[in-house]
Protein backbone atom coordinates (compact mmCIF):
# COMPACT_ATOMS: atom_id res chain seq x y z
CA UNK A 1 0.00 0.00 0.00
CA UNK A 2 1.40 3.23 -0.94
CA UNK A 3 0.65 6.56 0.75
CA UNK A 4 -1.69 9.52 -0.82
CA UNK A 5 1.12 11.94 -1.81
CA UNK A 6 3.57 9.68 -4.85
CA UNK A 7 5.47 12.61 -5.52
CA UNK A 8 7.15 12.66 -1.62
CA UNK A 9 7.92 9.18 -1.87
CA UNK A 10 9.41 9.74 -5.17
CA UNK A 11 11.65 12.46 -3.81
CA UNK A 12 13.92 11.44 -1.64
CA UNK A 13 16.57 13.83 -0.40
CA UNK A 14 20.28 11.89 0.68
CA UNK A 15 20.88 11.37 3.86
CA UNK A 16 20.92 8.93 6.66
CA UNK A 17 16.91 8.04 5.76
CA UNK A 18 17.28 7.87 2.32
CA UNK A 19 19.96 5.30 2.80
CA UNK A 20 17.56 3.53 4.60
CA UNK A 21 14.77 3.15 2.47
CA UNK A 22 16.87 2.61 -0.97
CA UNK A 23 18.65 0.04 0.75
CA UNK A 24 15.16 -1.60 2.37
CA UNK A 25 13.63 -1.03 -1.39
CA UNK A 26 16.66 -2.46 -2.83
CA UNK A 27 16.60 -5.50 -0.79
CA UNK A 28 12.88 -5.91 -0.80
CA UNK A 29 12.58 -5.62 2.68
CA UNK A 30 9.42 -4.55 4.81
CA UNK A 31 10.48 -1.15 6.14
CA UNK A 32 8.73 1.39 7.68
CA UNK A 33 7.13 4.05 5.33
CA UNK A 34 7.73 6.85 7.66
CA UNK A 35 11.33 6.99 6.83
CA UNK A 36 9.80 8.05 3.53
CA UNK A 37 8.30 11.04 5.25
CA UNK A 38 11.53 12.07 7.41
CA UNK A 39 14.04 11.19 3.90
CA UNK A 40 11.41 14.16 2.18
CA UNK A 41 11.92 16.32 4.70
CA UNK A 42 15.48 16.21 6.11
CA UNK A 43 15.67 19.73 7.49
CA UNK A 44 11.98 19.32 9.45
CA UNK A 45 13.29 15.95 10.19
CA UNK A 46 16.87 16.64 11.97
CA UNK A 47 14.61 19.30 14.41
CA UNK A 48 12.00 16.70 14.88
CA UNK A 49 14.52 13.70 15.53
CA UNK A 50 16.00 16.09 18.67
CA UNK A 51 12.80 17.04 20.26
CA UNK A 52 11.66 13.93 20.39
CA UNK A 53 14.99 12.49 22.22
CA UNK A 54 14.63 15.42 24.21
CA UNK A 55 10.92 14.94 25.41
CA UNK A 56 10.92 11.11 25.17
CA UNK A 57 14.85 10.38 26.59
CA UNK A 58 16.00 13.69 28.85
CA UNK A 59 16.38 12.26 32.32
CA UNK A 60 12.84 13.53 34.43
CA UNK A 61 11.04 12.34 36.94
CA UNK A 62 8.83 10.15 34.41
CA UNK A 63 10.34 7.20 33.21
CA UNK A 64 11.37 6.48 29.47
CA UNK A 65 8.80 3.52 29.51
CA UNK A 66 5.73 5.41 31.18
CA UNK A 67 6.64 8.18 28.33
CA UNK A 68 6.66 6.01 25.47
CA UNK A 69 3.51 4.26 27.15
CA UNK A 70 1.56 7.75 27.09
CA UNK A 71 2.65 8.01 23.41
CA UNK A 72 1.03 4.68 22.51
CA UNK A 73 -2.30 5.72 24.46
CA UNK A 74 -2.13 8.98 22.56
CA UNK A 75 -2.32 7.30 18.96
CA UNK A 76 -4.32 4.46 20.39
CA UNK A 77 -7.12 7.34 20.67
CA UNK A 78 -6.04 8.83 17.47
CA UNK A 79 -6.34 6.06 15.90
CA UNK A 80 -2.90 5.84 13.92
CA UNK A 81 -2.26 2.13 14.29
CA UNK A 82 1.28 2.54 12.84
CA UNK A 83 2.14 5.02 15.91
CA UNK A 84 0.32 2.68 18.36
CA UNK A 85 2.12 -0.06 17.39
CA UNK A 86 5.58 1.46 17.20
CA UNK A 87 4.99 2.64 20.51
CA UNK A 88 3.64 0.00 22.23
CA UNK A 89 6.52 -1.91 21.13
CA UNK A 90 8.76 0.36 22.63
CA UNK A 91 6.75 0.91 25.36
CA UNK A 92 7.05 -3.05 26.23
CA UNK A 93 10.67 -3.54 25.54
CA UNK A 94 11.33 -0.64 28.46
CA UNK A 95 8.86 -1.52 31.16
CA UNK A 96 8.98 -5.19 30.24
CA UNK A 97 5.44 -6.10 29.88
CA UNK A 98 4.04 -6.41 26.64
CA UNK A 99 0.33 -7.61 28.13
CA UNK A 100 -0.10 -5.07 30.48
CA UNK A 101 0.97 -2.31 27.99
CA UNK A 102 -2.00 -3.24 25.49
CA UNK A 103 -4.54 -4.06 28.54
CA UNK A 104 -3.96 -0.46 29.12
CA UNK A 105 -4.56 1.02 25.74
CA UNK A 106 -7.70 -1.49 25.14
CA UNK A 107 -9.26 -1.11 27.90
CA UNK A 108 -7.77 1.40 31.00
CA UNK A 109 -9.87 1.12 33.99
CA UNK A 110 -9.88 -2.62 33.87
CA UNK A 111 -5.92 -3.14 33.40
CA UNK A 112 -3.86 -3.96 36.02
CA UNK A 113 -1.90 -0.62 35.74
CA UNK A 114 -1.33 1.40 39.10
CA UNK A 115 -3.78 4.04 39.91
CA UNK A 116 -0.95 6.69 39.76
CA UNK A 117 -0.07 5.62 35.73
CA UNK A 118 -3.51 5.49 35.52
CA UNK A 119 -4.16 9.27 36.48
CA UNK A 120 -2.03 10.57 34.40
CA UNK A 121 -3.04 8.53 30.91
CA UNK A 122 -6.69 9.85 32.05
CA UNK A 123 -5.44 13.47 31.53
CA UNK A 124 -3.63 13.01 28.81
CA UNK A 125 -6.25 11.75 27.18
CA UNK A 126 -8.31 14.69 27.87
CA UNK A 127 -5.41 17.11 26.22
CA UNK A 128 -5.72 14.85 23.01
CA UNK A 129 -9.55 14.67 22.60
CA UNK A 130 -10.99 17.31 24.62
CA UNK A 131 -8.28 20.26 25.04
CA UNK A 132 -10.79 23.53 25.40
CA UNK A 133 -12.07 21.07 28.13
CA UNK A 134 -9.29 20.77 30.14
CA UNK A 135 -9.02 22.75 33.64
CA UNK A 136 -6.70 23.27 36.69
CA UNK A 137 -9.06 20.41 38.78
CA UNK A 138 -7.99 17.89 35.58
CA UNK A 139 -4.15 18.59 36.56
CA UNK A 140 -4.64 18.59 40.68
CA UNK A 141 -5.87 15.49 40.57
CA UNK A 142 -3.04 13.99 38.42
CA UNK A 143 -0.85 16.13 40.97
CA UNK A 144 -2.80 14.37 43.88
CA UNK A 145 -2.13 10.68 42.49
CA UNK A 146 1.50 11.56 43.06
CA UNK A 147 3.41 13.15 39.55
CA UNK A 148 5.20 16.63 40.38
CA UNK A 149 5.27 19.20 37.62
CA UNK A 150 8.19 17.89 35.60
CA UNK A 151 6.97 14.70 35.16
CA UNK A 152 3.18 16.63 34.46
CA UNK A 153 5.50 19.25 31.91
CA UNK A 154 6.83 16.06 29.97
CA UNK A 155 3.49 14.23 29.82
CA UNK A 156 2.08 16.87 28.09
CA UNK A 157 4.59 17.41 26.08
CA UNK A 158 4.73 13.73 24.87
CA UNK A 159 1.14 14.17 24.39
CA UNK A 160 1.18 17.19 22.29
CA UNK A 161 4.29 15.92 20.72
CA UNK A 162 2.29 12.59 19.07
CA UNK A 163 -1.02 14.82 18.20
CA UNK A 164 1.71 15.81 15.92
CA UNK A 165 3.24 12.73 14.54
CA UNK A 166 -0.44 10.43 14.35
CA UNK A 167 -1.31 13.35 12.40
CA UNK A 168 0.98 13.63 10.03
CA UNK A 169 0.98 10.11 9.76
CA UNK A 170 -2.74 9.04 9.25
CA UNK A 171 -3.27 12.18 6.84
CA UNK A 172 -0.32 11.10 4.37
CA UNK A 173 -1.47 7.36 4.56
CA UNK A 174 1.41 5.61 6.31
CA UNK A 175 0.78 1.81 6.52
CA UNK A 176 1.15 -0.14 9.63
CA UNK A 177 3.65 -3.28 9.83
CA UNK A 178 3.53 -6.62 10.33
CA UNK A 179 4.00 -7.51 14.49
CA UNK A 180 7.31 -8.91 13.91
CA UNK A 181 8.28 -6.06 12.12
CA UNK A 182 6.65 -3.36 14.56
CA UNK A 183 8.48 -5.22 17.52
CA UNK A 184 11.70 -5.01 15.64
CA UNK A 185 11.42 -1.45 15.73
CA UNK A 186 9.94 -0.95 19.49
CA UNK A 187 13.34 -2.25 20.38
CA UNK A 188 14.94 0.30 18.00
CA UNK A 189 13.00 2.90 19.10
CA UNK A 190 13.76 1.84 22.77
CA UNK A 191 17.28 3.05 22.18
CA UNK A 192 16.62 6.50 20.90
CA UNK A 193 15.45 8.43 18.45
CA UNK A 194 18.59 10.61 16.70
CA UNK A 195 20.30 8.86 13.90
CA UNK A 196 22.24 11.86 12.44
CA UNK B 1 -2.95 30.82 36.26
CA UNK B 2 -0.49 27.87 35.14
CA UNK B 3 -1.29 24.43 35.45
CA UNK B 4 2.01 23.93 36.72
CA UNK B 5 4.95 26.13 37.98
CA UNK B 6 6.27 27.77 35.06
CA UNK B 7 8.35 30.96 34.77
CA UNK B 8 6.37 34.36 35.32
CA UNK B 9 5.72 37.26 33.30
CA UNK B 10 6.05 35.57 30.13
CA UNK B 11 3.22 35.28 27.86
CA UNK B 12 2.13 32.02 26.28
CA UNK B 13 4.41 29.52 25.11
CA UNK B 14 7.69 31.64 25.82
CA UNK B 15 7.02 30.77 29.72
CA UNK B 16 7.01 26.90 28.54
CA UNK B 17 10.25 27.22 26.54
CA UNK B 18 11.86 28.99 29.67
CA UNK B 19 11.12 26.21 31.72
CA UNK B 20 12.76 23.73 29.47
CA UNK B 21 15.22 25.07 27.42
CA UNK B 22 16.54 22.03 25.47
CA UNK B 23 13.09 21.21 24.63
CA UNK B 24 12.35 24.99 23.36
CA UNK B 25 15.24 25.20 20.83
CA UNK B 26 13.72 22.10 18.66
CA UNK B 27 10.58 23.88 18.96
CA UNK B 28 11.45 26.89 17.59
CA UNK B 29 13.48 25.80 15.15
CA UNK B 30 11.08 23.35 13.43
CA UNK B 31 8.51 26.49 13.50
CA UNK B 32 11.39 28.68 11.66
CA UNK B 33 11.47 25.44 8.88
CA UNK B 34 7.60 25.04 8.69
CA UNK B 35 6.27 28.91 8.64
CA UNK B 36 9.54 30.80 7.34
CA UNK B 37 11.50 28.10 5.36
CA UNK B 38 11.91 28.22 1.41
CA UNK B 39 8.51 26.82 0.15
CA UNK B 40 6.21 27.94 -2.53
CA UNK B 41 3.26 28.64 -0.19
CA UNK B 42 4.37 31.98 0.78
CA UNK B 43 4.83 32.36 4.88
CA UNK B 44 1.53 34.43 4.60
CA UNK B 45 -0.23 31.47 3.49
CA UNK B 46 1.63 29.40 6.01
CA UNK B 47 0.75 31.51 8.59
CA UNK B 48 -2.30 31.70 8.09
CA UNK B 49 -3.26 27.72 8.19
CA UNK B 50 -1.17 27.70 11.87
CA UNK B 51 -3.88 30.31 13.01
CA UNK B 52 -6.85 28.64 11.14
CA UNK B 53 -6.06 25.56 13.04
CA UNK B 54 -4.84 27.07 16.42
CA UNK B 55 -8.78 28.72 16.31
CA UNK B 56 -9.92 25.69 15.27
CA UNK B 57 -8.10 23.99 18.52
CA UNK B 58 -9.49 27.18 20.58
CA UNK B 59 -6.12 27.92 21.35
CA UNK B 60 -6.17 31.56 22.14
CA UNK B 61 -2.45 32.83 22.21
CA UNK B 62 -1.62 30.41 19.04
CA UNK B 63 -4.41 32.26 16.78
CA UNK B 64 -3.64 35.43 17.89
CA UNK B 65 -0.30 35.40 17.23
CA UNK B 66 -0.25 33.28 14.04
CA UNK B 67 -2.99 36.09 13.21
CA UNK B 68 -1.09 38.82 13.85
CA UNK B 69 2.19 36.85 12.29
CA UNK B 70 0.07 36.56 9.35
CA UNK B 71 -0.74 39.87 8.87
CA UNK B 72 3.01 40.84 9.15
CA UNK B 73 3.94 39.78 6.35
CA UNK B 74 1.36 41.34 4.29
CA UNK B 75 1.95 44.64 5.34
CA UNK B 76 0.02 44.70 8.52
CA UNK B 77 -3.53 44.16 7.08
CA UNK B 78 -5.30 41.92 9.31
CA UNK B 79 -8.52 41.74 6.67
CA UNK B 80 -7.81 38.66 4.74
CA UNK B 81 -6.77 36.64 8.02
CA UNK B 82 -9.72 37.76 10.08
CA UNK B 83 -11.81 36.88 6.50
CA UNK B 84 -10.52 33.24 6.81
CA UNK B 85 -11.22 32.83 10.42
CA UNK B 86 -14.93 33.89 10.23
CA UNK B 87 -15.16 31.91 6.22
CA UNK B 88 -12.67 30.77 4.84
CA UNK B 89 -14.78 29.38 1.87
CA UNK B 90 -15.56 33.01 1.33
CA UNK B 91 -12.14 34.60 2.35
CA UNK B 92 -10.93 36.51 -0.63
CA UNK B 93 -7.95 33.50 -1.09
CA UNK B 94 -6.71 31.45 -4.06
CA UNK B 95 -8.57 28.61 -5.10
CA UNK B 96 -5.45 26.15 -4.04
CA UNK B 97 -5.40 27.46 -0.47
CA UNK B 98 -9.43 27.09 0.33
CA UNK B 99 -8.67 23.39 -0.83
CA UNK B 100 -5.59 23.17 1.40
CA UNK B 101 -7.31 24.79 4.74
CA UNK B 102 -10.19 21.99 3.73
CA UNK B 103 -7.15 18.98 4.23
CA UNK B 104 -5.76 21.27 6.99
CA UNK B 105 -9.05 21.55 8.95
CA UNK B 106 -9.95 17.52 8.85
CA UNK B 107 -6.48 16.83 10.14
CA UNK B 108 -7.16 19.30 12.94
CA UNK B 109 -10.06 16.75 13.93
CA UNK B 110 -7.86 13.49 12.98
CA UNK B 111 -5.28 12.59 9.79
CA UNK B 112 -7.32 9.29 9.27
CA UNK B 113 -10.50 12.31 7.90
CA UNK B 114 -8.49 13.48 5.10
CA UNK B 115 -9.81 11.31 1.87
CA UNK B 116 -8.58 10.91 -1.63
CA UNK B 117 -11.32 13.30 -2.93
CA UNK B 118 -9.48 16.22 -0.37
CA UNK B 119 -6.20 15.63 -2.09
CA UNK B 120 -7.54 15.09 -5.49
CA UNK B 121 -9.28 18.27 -5.08
CA UNK B 122 -6.51 20.32 -3.80
CA UNK B 123 -4.51 19.01 -6.77
CA UNK B 124 -7.09 20.29 -9.18
CA UNK B 125 -6.56 23.57 -8.17
CA UNK B 126 -3.18 23.48 -8.79
CA UNK B 127 -1.60 22.27 -5.19
CA UNK B 128 1.68 19.84 -5.59
CA UNK B 129 2.33 16.75 -3.57
CA UNK B 130 4.77 18.67 -1.57
CA UNK B 131 2.44 21.66 -0.69
CA UNK B 132 0.13 19.05 0.05
CA UNK B 133 2.12 17.16 2.42
CA UNK B 134 3.42 21.06 4.02
CA UNK B 135 -0.24 21.76 4.75
CA UNK B 136 -0.32 18.63 6.58
CA UNK B 137 2.72 18.94 8.03
CA UNK B 138 1.68 22.61 9.65
CA UNK B 139 -1.40 21.87 10.74
CA UNK B 140 -0.32 18.33 12.88
CA UNK B 141 2.36 20.61 13.98
CA UNK B 142 -0.23 23.13 15.47
CA UNK B 143 -2.11 20.40 16.56
CA UNK B 144 0.61 19.90 19.15
CA UNK B 145 1.54 23.38 19.49
CA UNK B 146 -1.62 24.23 21.02
CA UNK B 147 -1.96 21.44 23.47
CA UNK B 148 1.70 22.12 24.40
CA UNK B 149 0.40 25.50 24.90
CA UNK B 150 -3.05 24.71 26.21
CA UNK B 151 -2.58 22.13 27.97
CA UNK B 152 -0.14 23.72 30.36
CA UNK B 153 -2.45 26.73 30.29
CA UNK B 154 0.39 29.48 29.58
CA UNK B 155 -0.64 32.68 30.50
CA UNK B 156 -2.68 33.86 27.76
CA UNK B 157 -3.04 37.82 27.44
CA UNK B 158 -6.71 39.19 26.32
CA UNK B 159 -5.82 42.08 24.55
CA UNK B 160 -5.34 41.91 20.46
CA UNK B 161 -2.68 45.41 20.71
CA UNK B 162 -0.63 42.75 22.78
CA UNK B 163 -0.16 40.32 19.82
CA UNK B 164 0.74 42.98 17.28
CA UNK B 165 4.16 43.45 17.83
CA UNK B 166 4.82 39.65 18.61
CA UNK B 167 3.30 39.06 15.62
CA UNK B 168 5.64 41.40 13.74
CA UNK B 169 8.92 39.63 15.02
CA UNK B 170 7.15 36.18 14.23
CA UNK B 171 6.85 37.51 10.51
CA UNK B 172 9.98 39.35 10.16
CA UNK B 173 12.70 38.42 12.74
CA UNK B 174 11.84 34.75 13.02
CA UNK B 175 11.28 31.83 15.66
CA UNK B 176 15.20 31.51 16.14
CA UNK B 177 16.84 34.32 18.08
CA UNK B 178 19.98 34.35 19.86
Amino acid sequence: MSTFLPGVEADLKPGTYATLVEGARRDGREYSKIWDLFAFAPETMHHLSHLTQGIMRQPTTISAGMRELIAAYTSYQNECRFCTKAHAAAASELLGDEALVWAALEDLESSALPERDKALLRFVGKVTTDLPGVVREDVAGVQAAGWDDEAIYFAISACALFNFYNRWITATGVPEMSPEAHRLQGKGLARGYVRD
Amino acid sequence: MPHINLPEGLPGITSAFAYRPETAKPMRELAEVLLRGPNTLTSAERETIAAFVSHRNECHFCMASHRAAAAHHQGGDYSVVDAVRADYQTAPISAKLKALLTIAGKVQIGGRRVTDADVAAARAEGATDTEIHDAVLIAAAFSMYNRYVDGLATFTPTDDAAYDPMGRRMAHEGYVRK
